[in-house]
């Protein structure tokens, strides 16, 4: 039952859980700002390396300190649901773009 | 109000809301206030969604010019400001848990600390915007080599003295018009419509991240007064859960911003 659930979690104490939260934040922050100096040849493997750091802090955030761990269901699943729209409407704007930019150019 | 009207009760001498609204349980009213806000928050990250579109297609275009671009900014500021928005998500964070638990004082302590965290950030933003605005002037070589011929070529460029972090030093300025609407549609690299695309997306996407801060100080502040008033209570403490949630949105995001605009140089 969501109810019992959810009074359940207010007994809790999360601060632990939040604490190690904020460590593994700055620890990561730390690295991007290191990894970023670093060459892992070719900057699309920097960038994806930055962006997949970004997306584990991103999951912390969401997952600890906006309590989605412990969330219900239905909140949990229309919260997720805007990150295949994000990858969906990047992914294909930048994949058209690659694709016209060259004609447009000499077009032109 | 009174603590025997429906929708009220006391608490430690107070009258405050039991957390049903319009005859629906508190429980209820409580997921689907969450449940509203996480709506919401979706909304917001499809807004800066199409702002990493843009970013993406514009890096994609001249990536060259991003990676010069993005050196002129300091990553000690930008690491500075991540980690206070990130100890600000963690006193919002920790407020709520304080007040779950019934300990006010708590949360009015760690909301304090988070919209002081807020302010900073802000401070910090605006030195450095003012910074950048001379960056901008200088259509630097690295940055649009076309573009900087053209102006070279039309006398428009000339050695200055500038204050860079207390000493006088002499760099070449360029007088460039940032944005000009004749040139929208132009693939000519000489006759660009922004002189600097990464700074005209760099002010853009802080600038709009900046405004949810501010919107989110008045937020904690509207919550902060209510928690002055002895209004929350561990049956009831929504907007405190909202508008933390709201926070850390806002603090979400920036760990994008982050490395997209400091680090790809």
């Amino acid at each position: 039952m969501a109810h019992s659930d959810s009074s359940q979690a207010h007994s809790q104490s999360h601060l632990k859980e939040l604490a190690l939260t904020f460590a593994a934040l700055i620890v990561l922050t730390i690295v991007t700002v290191k990894v970023a100096k670093l060459d892992f040849g070719g900057v699309a493997i920097n960038i994806s390396i930055a962006l997949l750091i970004a997306s584990i802090k991103a999951a912390l955030v969401a997952l600890y300190f906006m309590h989605l761990k412990w969330e219900e269901k239905l909140i949990v699943g229309f919260a997720a649901l805007s990150v295949p729209f994000v990858i969906l409407m990047v992914s294909t704007m930048v994949w058209d773009v690659s694709q016209k930019t060259a004609e447009l150019i000499y077009a032109k | 109000m009174s603590a025997n009207q429906a929708g009220y009760t006391t608490y430690q001498g107070h009258t405050v809301r039991d957390g049903s609204l319009w005859g629906n349980p508190a429980p209820l009213v409580y997921s689907m206030s969450r449940f509203g806000m996480w709506l919401f928050l979706a909304t917001e990250i499809l807004l800066f969604a199409i702002l990493f579109t843009a970013y993406s297609i514009a890096y994609y275009r001249d990536a060259a010019a991003f990676h010069a671009s993005a050196k002129e900014l300091s990553v000690a500021f930008g690491t500075a400001n991540t980690v206070i928005l990130l100890f600000s998500s963690f006193t919002v964070a920790w407020g709520i848990e304080a007040v779950k638990h019934g300990n006010n004082r708590l949360m009015l302590v760690m909301l304090g600390i988070t919209i002081a965290c807020g302010v900073v950030f802000l401070i910090n933003k605006k030195f450095e915007y003012g910074h950048k605005m001379h960056e901008v002037e200088l259509a630097k070589e690295a940055i649009a080599p076309e573009l900087y011929q053209v102006l070279k070529a039309e006398n428009k460029c000339a050695d200055t003295f500038d204050k860079h972090h207390g000493e006088d030093i002499m760099v070449e300025k360029c007088k460039v018009v940032p944005f000009n609407v004749s040139n929208i549609g132009s693939t000519d690299k000489s006759k660009p419509a922004f002189a600097s695309m990464f700074f005209f997306l760099y002010f853009v996407m802080t600038g709009i991240h900046g405004l949810h801060i501010i919107i989110g100080l008045g937020l904690l502040i509207w919550v902060m007064r209510k928690g002055l008033k002895n209004e929350f209570h561990p049956g009831w403490y929504t907007p405190v859960e909202v508008g933390g949630l709201y926070w850390h949105l806002v603090d979400l995001i920036w760990i994008y911003l982050f490395p997209l605009l400091y680090l790809v140089a």
